[in-house]
């Protein structure tokens, strides 16, 4: 029989959280699906969430939150709210996980999408860790990060190119068949350990059953529900306006309800403006705790391309209606683009006019079948593999003490 | 410039909201004297939503989250690493963000070690650093027997004597002297100061409100709601007992699914009865309702005195989280208890023993604060703590100040 330890495997997952809530989501899947298969292992997650999130932990995991940064942009971060200076909330930021690290001393750390941390802030412990020796060290990355040019710019930064050759695994949340991230990025050649695409990273489910959340949000026989929502809000106001607009001039006895989420971090001006223009129909909420249900309850989605929202519509099957977010990156362009050659979603025009966002929503039905069905088990398989590198690690030591 | 003031608050995780609501008040008092001021939350309560009312400048860091007491569903997740664990990652984490935040007044809630001596790294650095620490004491920390032999084991007074400059109290002396009633030898005691309540007095006037629902109803809350099935369950069936009137129940955040179950049943079964999982704007509904039947935590029992709402407390008198398993069998007179009696002698409040609690008497104290007219809002008490309190931080961050150059 095997050894066994005391207690459970450490993990600590870190996400910078500059202006959404997308990585820490993705953060929070996978550690449900790790204390799934290990209900012993502890998880910690590193956020620097702005706001408020009302986030649910599973057991076995908790938050530590850090003081939040807002994206200015590429590159450039500025406390989010904290009256002190970039110089002190980097500080403050850096010495908060040092700490953290030191004294959880975790079995593995997971980094989402930045590989040195917001403004290089992890690159110190990093060093400490893979000088240690007993920390695994693995890197997460979205499918498309930002344009290859920049990625790969700021990776060549000093602070962050030593960082590189510290991690042992590099996991790409995506399917190779929507696009080789491995490939476009050069991943190969700058990291010094395997690569691995995981499939897409989305919820855990179940999911609600259709008739009942229907039901649920009130929907007759006959009727159809469109959604729209666009993660955590931020940059959600165009597309929540256009639906608005679009709804309001549908043919007359249309049999269509529309619910508009707009997001917590959704600037109060605009959510208010929003409020104001709402036409009967229309529901609009800032925050919700069923958006599962509504996101079954839909016949169409209606939304940004950020990864989350997209995976779990498709995920779904539910047609989408994408309007990318042109910048601060080409990210989002980038992947309605993709995801639309592969007929899984289809684009809302950038000069789309309140007609022809209508016309849309009364086509849905007739969008093209998919050519391909992505991989989205991405969470099962970053968990297994996240667990077997541990595993691996504890035979090591196994071993170690035989010998 | 740079010369904008920094301050730190450190709150403790311990169960329900109401600490957490005092910080937020705290902050916004800060807010309002010194605009530019720095204001940073420390805490592990997983309650994070409640920082949304955090003002401008302000921000938080939540540490990993340290509860020992509570059944069920409602003990909020922890680390599965230990107590002992958890409590050398908090101090660590506490004493080197202090450090590096650096700023001008600390203010410590309530437990002047916090939980297993995790303060004590970052008191000592504070008092390196030569940073004014502050500890505030809820009206009544405890009952203070029980006060006095948790201190008188973990060596508090030794730590009030050597490393906080100030203790401000959320109270009035008249409710409870902190001096006496927790035995503080006279260094400690100089250093104590009475803020008056920290609460929310509305500005609105109560009576003409009819856009809040509820309004004119019976109101029946239990906080956060961890405990509050015992109450609850008996407000429900004495309102077969109240014809005529309407209620609405509110269940709380932090309810457990069972409890939270059979109550919305009972209440479904009562078309006069409104059940409501939650709601964001409890001293709104609390100042629009006819009356409020309430345990005595120190939130509800102030906001209902600052709105002159009428009102039945029936304190908790078990400990915190624990109804499932401790009511009627370990009771101790609670801190609730020694509020709700004082409220009740200054004729603001009625008063319902918890040993006596019954639909019946509910009802019948129910009917009884109805036929009495409706108290003064504010009571004549002093509620302006928050402002006081920080004033008294600003106060000692200045000086401070003053002194280095």
């Amino acid at each position: 029989m095997k050894p066994r330890r005391r207690s459970g495997p450490r993990l600590l997952l870190y996400s910078h959280d500059g202006q959404s809530l997308g990585h820490l989501r993705r953060n929070l899947n996978i550690a449900g699906a790790v204390l799934e298969r290990r209900p012993a292992a502890a998880v910690l997650l590193l956020a620097g969430v702005p706001g408020v999130p009302g986030v649910q932990l599973p057991a076995g995991a908790d938050l530590v939150k850090l003081p939040s940064i807002r994206k200015v942009d590429t590159d450039r971060w500025q406390p989010a709210s904290l009256g002190v200076d970039a110089r002190r909330l980097n500080a403050l930021r850096r010495d908060l996980i040092a700490a953290t690290v030191r004294t959880y001393r975790p079995d593995l750390l997971l980094v989402d999408y930045l590989p040195a941390g917001m403004g290089g802030e992890l690159a110190v412990i990093i060093d400490e860790l893979a000088a240690r020796g007993r920390t695994r060290l693995v890197l997460g990355l979205r499918d498309i990060l930002r344009d290859p040019e920049v990625t790969l710019r700021s990776w060549r930064h000093n602070a962050v190119r030593g960082v590189l050759g510290k991690y042992q695994r590099v996991l790409v949340y995506g399917d190779r068949s929507v696009i080789d991230t491995a490939a476009v990025y050069g991943l190969e050649d700058l990291f010094d350990c395997p690569v691995e695409h995981t499939g897409y990273v989305g919820p855990a489910g179940p999911w609600p059953e259709r008739a009942g959340a229907r039901r649920d949000v009130g929907l007759d026989d006959g009727w159809t529900l469109a959604l729209a929502t666009a993660g955590g809000g931020a940059h959600a106001y165009p597309l929540l306006r256009l639906a608005l607009a679009g709804f309001a001039v549908l043919p007359v006895g249309h049999r269509m309800r529309m619910h508009l989420l707009a997001g917590p971090l959704m600037d109060q001006v605009d959510y208010e403006r929003l409020a104001a223009n709402l036409v009967p129909g229309v529901r609009l909420e800032r925050i919700t705790d069923r958006l599962p249900t509504l996101m079954v309850a839909a016949d169409v989605v209606l939304t940004g391309a950020a990864y989350n929202t997209l995976v779990e519509s498709i995920g779904l099957g539910r047609p989408v209606l994408s309007m990318p977010r042109p910048g601060p990156s080409a990210e989002q362009t980038l992947r309605a683009g993709l995801f639309e050659r592969l007929g899984l979603l289809r684009t809302i025009p950038a000069d789309c006019s309140p007609a022809g966002l209508a016309e849309l929503l009364l086509n849905v039905g007739s969008s093209p079948t998919p050519q391909v069905q992505p991989q989205l088990d991405g969470r099962a398989r970053v968990a297994s593999t996240l667990l077997e590198m541990l595993d691996d690690r504890r035979d090591d030591r196994a071993a170690a003490a035989v010998a | 410039m740079s010369q904008r003031l920094r301050v730190a608050m450190f709150t403790h995780d311990a169960y329900g909201v109401g600490h957490i609501r005092r910080a937020t008040r705290i902050a916004r008092a800060l807010a309002a004297h010194d605009p530019a001021a720095a204001i940073l939350l420390i805490s592990g309560s997983p309650a994070t939503r409640l920082f949304a009312d955090l003002p401008p400048n302000a921000d938080y860091v939540k540490i990993p989250t340290i509860v020992t007491s509570g059944v069920g569903d409602t003990r909020p997740p922890m680390l599965p690493i230990g107590l002992a664990g958890l409590a050398g990652m908090r101090a660590a984490m506490v004493r080197d963000t202090l450090e590096v935040f650096a700023p001008d007044v600390v203010l410590i809630d309530n437990f002047p070690l916090g939980t297993r001596f995790e303060l004590l790294p970052a008191l000592l650095t504070l008092r390196a650093m030569g940073t004014p620490v502050v500890l505030g004491l809820r009206d009544i920390v405890d009952p203070p027997e029980r006060v006095r032999a948790d201190w008188q084991r973990d060596g508090v007074y030794e730590v009030l004597d050597r490393y906080y400059d100030r203790i401000v109290v959320y109270g009035v002396p008249e409710i409870l002297d902190a001096a006496e009633a927790y035995g503080l030898p006279p260094a400690v005691a100089a250093k104590v100061l009475y803020c008056g309540f920290v609460t929310e007095v509305p500005s609105a006037p109560p009576a003409a409100a009819p856009d809040v629902p509820g309004s004119g109803d019976l109101l029946a809350t239990a906080g956060a709601g961890r405990d509050g099935l015992p109450l609850l369950d008996a407000f429900i069936r004495a309102m077969a007992e109240l014809p005529g009137r309407r209620a609405t129940v509110i269940g709380g955040e932090s309810m457990s699914v069972d409890d939270r179950a059979t109550l919305q049943a009972m209440c479904a079964a009562e078309p006069r009865i409104t059940w409501l999982d939650d709601v964001p704007d409890l001293p709104a509904r609390i100042a629009v309702a006819e009356l409020v039947v309430a345990m005595a935590g120190y939130n509800t029992a102030l906001e209902i005195v600052a709105a002159g709402t009428r009102a039945v407390l029936v304190p908790r008198t078990w400990r915190s989280g624990e109804h499932a398993t401790r009511a009627g069998t370990r009771r101790t007179d609670g801190e609730q208890l020694l509020r709700a009696a004082w409220l009740a002698r200054l004729g603001l409040v009625q008063m319902l023993h918890p040993a006596e609690l019954s639909p019946g008497r509910l009802a019948a104290a129910v009917r009884e604060a109805l036929a009495a007219p409706r108290p003064e809002p504010g009571g004549g008490l002093a509620l302006d703590g928050a402002d006081r309190v920080a004033r008294q931080l600003l106060g000692l961050a200045r000086g401070d100040r003053d002194d280095a150059t």
